[in-house]
């Protein structure tokens, strides 16, 4: 869509479509792409996003119906086997030493479209929607229920590329709060209070590395509550629409 | 073939990472025993990895109910296990692990299992890379991004993180 504009849609619809067969934390990314459509485009889109999940469901629906609804909606999860977030104990117990990570994803995936599709809509350039995805997976880590390290991947990936952009030192930076990550990460743990939060600013460490400065940050939102605003859009300052975003809810 | 290495050599930084993680991940799995203390012996795999091949052995036995199983990995729509029914069958033709169930770690399927999903994990850098080649970065630092992000790829994350030593029953994997 970057090359195409919205004539690229359908076949970025029916990509993200295919990510979400595999694997349907993408539908994370298809508020950010397309956002820039009017929602009749949009919806006409849709059959696009589902397609490949039901060609591949088909057969389990129809052997064992029960059982492949309860997995996709409940996402059932064993806490022994995973590490813990400050939400593990809101996640509904399903079955025995069984809870269900599907309620908290659902409000992530909801929070994350929301704020996508009004930063995204009004500007859709390529770093805009690269950064605003990877707030919404950053936002999705945030509200999980249970952890592995692989879940914060998105995030880290999309930042890699983000500061390599904009300059050696940003990137040097993005890859030493990812190394942070992986050391902390890569382990099962249940006492998390330090933890945890310690992960959590690894990956907000990566997000400033694409992020203006934060001397620009304060003046750009600060200008924004005084009515000023700023003089223009500047490419890949994607924090500041939104912090103002934030601003205005 | 002018045409694939020609395609591979504008993509050279991810096709070398790709390469560089297939080098580690096996080599980690395979011999990883020796350096982890993993409770077993023999193959350092992902549990995840190795419950949806579970799932992928159903599909390609026709037993459709058995493709969500309880305490089982997979919690999305089947697509990566369908991807991996050919690669499953043509293990099970030249005689790779007869059954994932059978006693002992299925160390054999493991070979064709590996690599396969190494490559299918090393599409998030081609991506990475178009997106780079887009816009325009230089060589070197394209570079560096595919080997950072395939450093840090699910794959050798989950082989070389938190080792779960291979179990052939689907109700030793973790969730996802």
């Amino acid at each position: 869509m970057e090359r195409n504009g919205p004539g690229g849609a359908p076949r970025a619809a029916l990509l993200l479509g295919l990510g979400i067969a595999f694997q349907p934390l993408a539908l994370l990314g298809v508020a950010p792409v397309l956002a820039r459509l009017t929602w009749r485009a949009a919806t006409r889109l849709l059959w696009r996003l589902v397609l490949p999940s039901l060609v591949v469901l088909v057969l389990p629906l129809v052997a064992e119906t029960h059982r492949t609804l309860f997995v996709l909606v409940r996402q059932p999860f064993q806490p022994r086997s995973i590490s813990f977030t400050p939400l593990t104990h809101v996640a509904p117990a399903i079955g025995p030493d069984l809870a269900g990570g599907g309620p908290t994803r659902l409000v992530a995936i909801v929070l994350a479209a929301t704020l996508a599709v009004l930063v995204c809509h009004r500007r859709h350039d390529l770093p805009t929607v690269l950064a605003v995805t990877a707030i919404v997976f950053f936002l999705r880590v945030l509200l999980e229920t249970e952890l592995n390290w692989y879940y914060l991947w998105p995030v880290p990936a999309l930042c890699l590329v983000l500061s390599a952009r904009r300059s050696t030192t940003r990137f040097a930076l993005c890859a030493a709060a990812l190394v942070v990550s992986m050391v902390l990460g890569d382990r099962r743990v249940h006492q998390i209070v330090l933890w945890w939060p310690a992960l959590m600013a690894t990956l907000v460490a990566m997000l400033f590395s694409v992020g203006p400065s934060p001397r620009r940050w304060v003046a750009r939102v600060s200008g924004r509550r005084e009515g000023t605003g700023p003089a223009g859009p500047v490419e890949c300052d994607v924090m500041v629409p939104v912090a103002a975003v934030l601003h205005r809810e | 073939m002018k045409r694939i290495s020609a395609w591979a050599e504008e993509r050279t930084p991810p096709v070398a990472a790709t390469i560089a993680m297939l080098v580690g991940v096996m080599a980690y799995s395979l011999l990883g025993h020796l350096v982890v203390h993993t409770g077993g012996s023999g193959l350092v795999a992902p549990g995840d990895l190795l419950s949806m091949a579970n799932s992928t052995w159903a599909i390609l036995h026709g037993q459709f109910s058995h493709i969500y199983v309880r305490n089982g990995a997979l919690t999305s729509p089947p697509a990566f296990e369908v991807l991996l029914v050919p690669v499953m069958a043509l293990g099970q033709q030249v005689g790779l692990a007869p059954h994932l169930h059978a006693a002992g770690v299925p160390l054999s399927m493991w070979l064709v299992l590996g690599p396969s999903a190494v490559i299918v994990a090393s599409s998030a850098l081609f991506a990475l890379d178009a997106v780079a080649r887009h816009w325009q970065l230089p060589e070197r630092r394209r570079l560096a991004l595919a080997l950072w992000a395939g450093s840090a790829s699910p794959t050798p994350s989950a082989a070389g993180g938190t080792p779960r030593t291979a179990s052939p029953s689907p109700s030793s994997s973790g969730p996802r």
